[in-house]
């Protein structure tokens, strides 16, 4: 009912209206990625990313032998999954993946979820989660299994799933770092080959091009009417009452 | 003369202005008058993170048979070596390797090992040690890991190379101590524990939207500042007169159209009471739209948004039923509360811009501008003969928040939640809940549709008033057994929260009550043997339940020892910024120390001046019910005592826990000091039809449109 006066106000304010169609095209349009402005509507682009996940497991394999000792496993999986993002073992990745060395970043998704307790741990780990490279290696591990996961994200699918793969060679050479001494080794096992999928971003949405155009309009007529009632309130304009003022 | 008029009008805007951009440019440059020039102060914060496995000379990392005790002796000597980190011996060598100088850098390694989070919280001299250090440049903190033997390092410096420089040297730092270690005690350093960083650190300007943010929200309240000043000015020359704004909306609001809330086509009681049913049904502080956005968006930032941007269209468009402000004391203490929290902020920006926590206290300012803006829409927007209506909706909405507390109380579930979840569309995510969980001394998570069990009992609590004015009030068998009904329900719903507030928040309310209705109270005392009985039977074993914690011998308790172990502990930061705070909403309680206590926080926030501004509004709200009350009208004194009472109970759950980061409680004070204003400000009429419900002919409209715009 209230609403009534306003739209009467743009009822009669027909270029105002036109004003705000038209932002609203504009807004749609870029949008829905048919017009480029700024990051929004650029031309697609295509990248891949392939996820893999590795079992650390001791000599006796832990699924189909009872005996095999367990007792510090899914520890001893969190502590190599980290390791793959030392300076030596990212370089092994590197190598193995044949991609340049200062074009790989090996983040561990354990850096994003400790240390959130203050504020220059947000702020570091903010930093630290988000390298902009365009070879990415991400690995997750928890203490529930002795597995690793991994993301590898590149430009295309073939290579995303080298940099998967490289991850199992390279926890094998931090194992094999031990000295002699160590009574016996962990093993590495692969447990798939890398699933790989293609993606393209910057796609056509028309869905959020009538939604950003919507929103414009929207947007434009409640600042019209807004900005006309605080114009006229500085002013200080008497209005007959029940009247709707002027935009 | 109306021309000279708009002239200085024009002349003292363009002074706010000026005097606002002045301040806005000041916040974020150095101005110097010999020579003159400006420069942009230095305001970049950089951070770093990386992380550093520790293990033995022969490494336990690859090795099959490491067994449970050997990790945990090496996570124990990670402990070791971040405590060491941070201490001067080692600070001198990372600081050395980083070439900086070591009195530059504060270096912290909190505790985190498996103790309960009350012990690691600092007390007074940990906290003034941190306080001493804040204005160092460079910050360092060496986190180590609670069960794995890897220690986070975390740094803060002016640029991101420096950051980086500083994370980057504190493996090498630490090598460099513990191989003179081994040298002076005759030790091979090859023996020692081994250091390896886990990949370089990774560095980036932590700040860049802070600068812009700083000077807009300077110049939004130099700008406030100096027009509330002028507005003042004015007042002062027309000798304490008001304006004729008041005498016409008066006038505008004297007769309503297009009927009262519940029988009314105008949307924004509708809106009001859309956003009431969400805060006492729907767990919206658990409920997010699940879209990738800047802001994390909960239910009512959904719906609190549209109410206001409605609001703002009808006010500036001024139509007949457009909304009338009328300011009241409320307004003016709610208004300071929120002044005084934001220049609280704008006034201590460098610091808390210093400390990272400066997106933290613009987020928590605009939640408190949008309480406030909740406040300012209900006062200006429902009628006065709308108000009993809005107070008998409010009790039943709490009556069904009561009986869904009782349900979770007795059968494991929250409705509330499960409701959520199933009405809301899948582009919404609603959290998790356990009402079958229990906390460290026994009591069961039972929370409605709060987000904590003391939230619970704030919101019912201050509902519980309106069903007691109605009971003291009314005459009729039918109508006292109602109420009676009612507010047992709501009471049993309190308790079954099982919670020491669920005694300590009614009993605020039933004194309020009994302050300005002792004689009628009185009468009502052989009524209250029933009602004990009654929540007993609703919520079985709760009310002896809550009556055992306040048994002497369990207030020693974590919950109770906790709470006085604060007041020592935030002393440094009280006297560091005693007047108006360290900042609105900068005391971030994780980083810090958790306050169960909202007077604590609003003390270090805002400061003495702040707290007094907080307890203010409610005060102010008990002041203004008083005439209402003491006039016993039958239409206006049951809400002006509600009101009172749910002010009053505010005030006291405020020093039970930290109410302002519940939003349902703010919401709901905020409500009903609202309706009180309301009915204080608007003149008595009788109820008015609804002319748009019953077709009129073409001529009679055209007439309606022409007549004053009435206030809705």
């Amino acid at each position: 009912m209230e609403l009534l006066s306003a739209l009467r106000l743009l009822a009669r304010r027909r270029l105002i209206v036109a004003v705000g169609v038209l932002l609203a095209i504009a807004a749609g349009a870029a949008g829905a990625g048919v017009v480029a402005v700024g990051p929004v509507g650029g031309p697609p682009t295509r990248s891949a990313i392939a996820t893999a996940e590795i079992q650390i497991d001791s000599p006796r394999p832990l699924a189909a032998d009872l005996r095999a000792a367990s007792g510090t496993i899914e520890d001893q999986a969190i502590m190599l999954a980290e390791r793959l993002a030392a300076e030596d073992t990212r370089a092994i990745v590197a190598q193995e993946a044949g991609v340049p060395l200062e074009d790989l970043a090996v983040v561990s998704s354990r850096t994003a979820i400790v240390g959130r307790h203050s504020a220059v741990a947000r702020t570091a780990v903010d930093a630290a989660s988000t390298p902009r490279s365009r070879y990415r290696l991400t690995v997750s591990s928890t203490t529930d299994a002795p597995i690793v996961s991994l993301l590898a994200a590149a430009p295309d699918e073939a290579t995303a799933a080298r940099v998967a793969e490289a991850a199992a060679p390279a926890i094998e050479s931090v194992i094999a770092e031990a000295p002699e001494t160590v009574r016996k080794r962990l093993i590495v096992r692969p447990l798939a080959p890398p699933k790989t999928k293609a993606l393209v971003s910057g796609d056509r949405k028309p869905l959020l091009g009538a939604i950003a155009g919507l929103l414009t309009f929207v947007g434009w007529c409640w600042f019209a009417i807004v900005a006309g009632g605080l114009i006229r309130a500085l002013r200080g304009d008497a209005v007959p009452p029940g009247r709707p003022a002027q935009v | 003369m109306r021309r000279r008029f708009r002239g200085r009008r024009l002349a003292v805007l363009a002074l706010c202005v000026a005097f606002a951009a002045l301040c806005a440019i000041l916040s974020v440059n150095t101005v110097s008058l010999s020579p003159p020039g400006i420069e942009p102060r230095a305001m970049d914060i950089a951070a770093a993170a990386t992380r550093v496995s520790v293990d033995r000379p022969s490494p336990l990392i690859g090795d099959a048979l490491a067994t449970e005790y050997d990790y945990e002796t090496i996570q124990r000597r990670a402990v070791l070596l971040a405590t060491l980190g941070s201490t001067p011996p080692v600070m001198d060598r990372i600081a050395r390797r980083a070439g900086l100088q070591t009195e530059d850098i504060s270096a912290t390694s909190p505790i985190t090992s498996g103790v309960q989070r009350v012990f690691t919280e600092p007390d007074s001299e940990r906290r003034a040690d941190q306080i001493a250090s804040e204005d160092k440049p460079y910050r360092l903190e060496l986190r180590p890991g609670d069960t794995l033997p890897i220690v986070d390092v975390y740094t803060k410096a002016p640029t991101a190379a420096e950051a980086a420089r500083l994370a980057d040297a504190v493996v090498p730092g630490i090598r460099d101590y513990l191989a003179e270690l081994a040298r002076q005690n005759g030790k091979d350093p090859d023996e020692q524990v081994q250091l390896v960083q886990l990949g370089r650190a990774r560095a980036a300007v932590a700040s860049a939207g802070d600068k812009p943010q700083i000077a807009l929200l300077t110049f939004i309240f130099a700008f406030a500042l100096a027009g509330v000043a002028a507005a003042a000015v004015r007042r002062l020359s027309r000798g304490g007169r008001s304006g004729a704004a008041p005498a016409v909306a008066l006038a505008r609001q004297a007769v309503g159209t297009a009927g009262d809330w519940p029988r009314t086509t105008r949307v924004l009681p509708w809106l009001v009471a859309l956003l009431m049913a969400v805060v006492f049904l729907v767990p919206f502080n658990d409920i997010m739209l699940d879209v990738a956005l800047p802001i994390d968006l909960y239910l009512d930032r959904l719906v609190l948004p549209l109410i206001i941007a409605v609001w703002a269209v009808v006010l500036a468009a001024r139509g007949r039923h457009a909304p009338v402000v009328r300011v009241t004391w409320m307004h003016v203490a709610i208004g300071a509360y929120v002044g005084l929290a934001g220049l609280s902020v704008v006034l201590g920006a460098r610091d808390i811009h210093q400390l990272q926590e400066w997106q933290l206290a613009v987020k928590k300012l605009l939640l408190l501008a949008s309480y406030a803006s909740l406040f300012l829409v209900v006062a200006s927007s429902v009628r006065r003969t709308e108000v009993r209506a809005f107070m008998s909706y409010t009790l039943v909405l709490a009556s069904l928040c009561a009986i869904g507390t009782i349900i979770e109380y007795r059968f494991s579930m929250n409705v509330f939640y499960m409701a959520s979840d199933a009405a809301l569309p899948g582009i919404f995510s609603v959290g998790d809940v356990d009402s079958a969980l229990v906390d460290e001394i026994g009591r069961r998570d039972v929370r409605g549709p709060a987000q904590a069990s003391l939230e619970a009992v704030a919101m019912m609590a201050m509902a519980l008033p309106i069903a007691l004015a109605r009971l003291i009030q009314a005459s009729e068998r039918r109508e006292r057994i109602k109420y009676a009904l009612m507010t047992a329900i709501v009471m049993a719903g309190i308790v079954a929260t099982f919670r020491k507030s669920a005694f300590l928040a009614p009993i605020s309310v039933g004194l309020t009550i009994a302050y300005f209705r002792r004689r009628e109270l009185l009468k009502l005392a052989p009524l209250g043997i029933v009602l004990v009985l009654m929540i007993q039977v609703l919520s079985p074993g709760a009310l002896t339940g809550v009556a055992g914690q306040l048994d002497a011998g369990r207030m020693g308790v974590n919950t109770v020892s906790d709470r006085k172990g604060d007041y020592d502990a935030i002393r440094p930061d009280v006297w560091s910024h005693l007047a108006i705070g360290r900042g609105y909403g900068s005391y971030e309680p994780t980083s810090y120390r958790i306050l169960d206590m909202e007077m604590l926080r609003q003390l270090i926030e805002v400061g003495v001046i702040g707290l007094l501004a907080y307890l203010a509004m409610g005060v102010t709200v008990v002041a203004v019910a008083r005439r209402p009350i003491r006039a016993r009208d039958r239409h206006d004194a049951p809400i002006a005592l509600a009101a009172a009472a749910a002010a009053v109970c505010f005030i006291v759950v405020s020093t039970l826990f930290d109410v302002m980061s519940f939003p349902h409680v703010p919401y709901i004070f905020l409500w009903m000091a609202a309706l009180l204003a309301v009915i204080t400000t608007q003149p008595r009429e009788a109820p008015s039809r609804a002319p748009e419900l019953e077709p009129q002919p073409r001529a009679a409209r055209a007439t309606t449109e022409l007549e004053p715009a009435w206030s809705s």
